[in-house]
């Protein structure tokens, strides 16, 4: 004998949770269809796929970490690296002042943006052989 | 007696030496040598000086005074006379004691810079830093990405070319990776559908406590006076 009150309310939450199940976080998705593909990179890291957008790299960085919330971020004189739970994003200028979108692995993304984000993010050995930490929310 | 001489140790130690809420430098050594070695390779690229400068003010007493560095060496307080066109973080942070009751707080916050349309501390926000930023944990990579990305605001307002991504030519050291996975992506875009489902499940446990004690109220009354509800 439930309450007409309760079951209009367990209906609305069960549509809230399985909307909130049906939202789509993924930045790779996020990125894909918001600019414009222009090539698929291969390395024995992994697999790096390249955008393009009209924006400067910060408006574009802001507009992708605004939309898809990053766990970390490195701002930094030639772009700005977003950190996500499986993906690094890479935004950096195209020359023609627009921007560089760069949607990486985890593995792959740490190499290929290692001297942006080496040892912010994780391990570094680099230069000087310092070791600055690494891990979202953990600073250096 | 050893519990009560060490916790008399550990009083007399907090009265002569307070803890203060933040470290201080705020960027480490080599750190600093890092982000003037890159403010240095932007000012070559661009004809830009850069650097930061917080002024610290610790008041519970511990070590203040102005932390810099610059694209002319870490350490080192933009010269500006030796440079045409600059822009610089500047910052004043106070600190106080953890046993004050006052907050740490920024007492100022800009950039100060000769150039016509110089970044502005609302592009930084846009980046995700405002003042706020000094006093979090994060301080020093606070410092370090303010100041870092100036060439980059600098290059997107057309006052200079840009400082160009350059990927490692070669592989990165094999014991090097990234650690600490975040946390779900899910979760921090869309936070707020967990936290209306768990609103939604609370009012949902009172609507059905109070039909219940509605139930059973009735029931109570149709047994006449004198019954109470269980």
């Amino acid at each position: 004998m439930i309450p007409r009150s309760s079951s209009a309310l367990v209906v609305a939450l069960a549509i809230v949770l399985l909307a909130g199940c049906g939202l789509d976080a993924s930045v790779r998705n996020h990125v894909r269809d918001n600019y414009r593909f222009e090539r698929e990179e291969r390395t024995r890291e992994g697999r790096s796929l390249v955008y393009r957008s009209d924006q400067p790299p910060t408006r574009t960085a802001a507009e992708i970490a605004g939309a898809r919330p990053p766990a970390d971020r490195r701002n930094t004189a030639s772009g700005v690296f977003l950190r996500y739970s499986k993906d690094f994003v890479g935004v950096v200028p195209d020359g023609r002042g627009g921007s560089r979108i760069m949607v990486d692995d985890e593995r792959r993304g740490y190499s290929h943006f290692y001297p942006y984000v080496g040892g912010f993010w994780g391990t570094y050995s680099g230069p000087g052989e310092s070791f600055r930490g690494g891990g979202p929310g953990g600073g250096k | 007696m050893p519990r009560l001489v060490a916790t008399l140790l550990a009083v007399i130690a907090l009265l002569c030496f307070p803890a203060t809420s933040a470290a201080v430098p705020i960027v480490e050594q080599a750190d600093a040598d890092e982000l003037a070695q890159a403010l240095a390779e932007a000012t070559d690229e661009q004809d830009v000086c850069y650097g930061w400068e917080v002024q610290v003010q610790d008041e519970s007493g511990g070590p203040g005074g102005l932390e810099a560095g610059s694209s002319q060496g870490p350490g080192r307080p933009l010269d500006r006379a030796g440079c045409r066109r600059y822009a610089v973080l500047q910052a004043g942070v106070v600190y106080t004691s953890e046993t004050s009751e006052s907050e740490d707080s920024v007492s100022s916050f800009g950039i100060d810079s000769n150039l016509p349309r110089p970044p502005t501390t609302g592009q930084l926000a846009e980046l995700g830093y405002d003042e706020s930023s000094l006093l979090s944990e994060d301080d020093d990579q606070a410092v370090i990405d303010m100041t870092g990305v100036l060439p980059l605001l600098v290059a997107e307002a057309g006052l200079a070319p840009y400082v160009p991504f350059e990927a490692p030519t070669e592989p990165i050291p094999a014991a090097d990776r990234p650690t600490d996975s975040p946390s779900s992506d899910w979760w921090r875009a869309y936070w707020w559908v967990a936290a209306l489902g768990a609103l939604g499940a609370g009012l949902l446990v009172l609507v059905a406590g109070a039909g219940v004690m509605s139930v059973l109220r009735g029931r109570a009354a149709e047994r006449g006076p004198g019954s109470r509800v269980s």
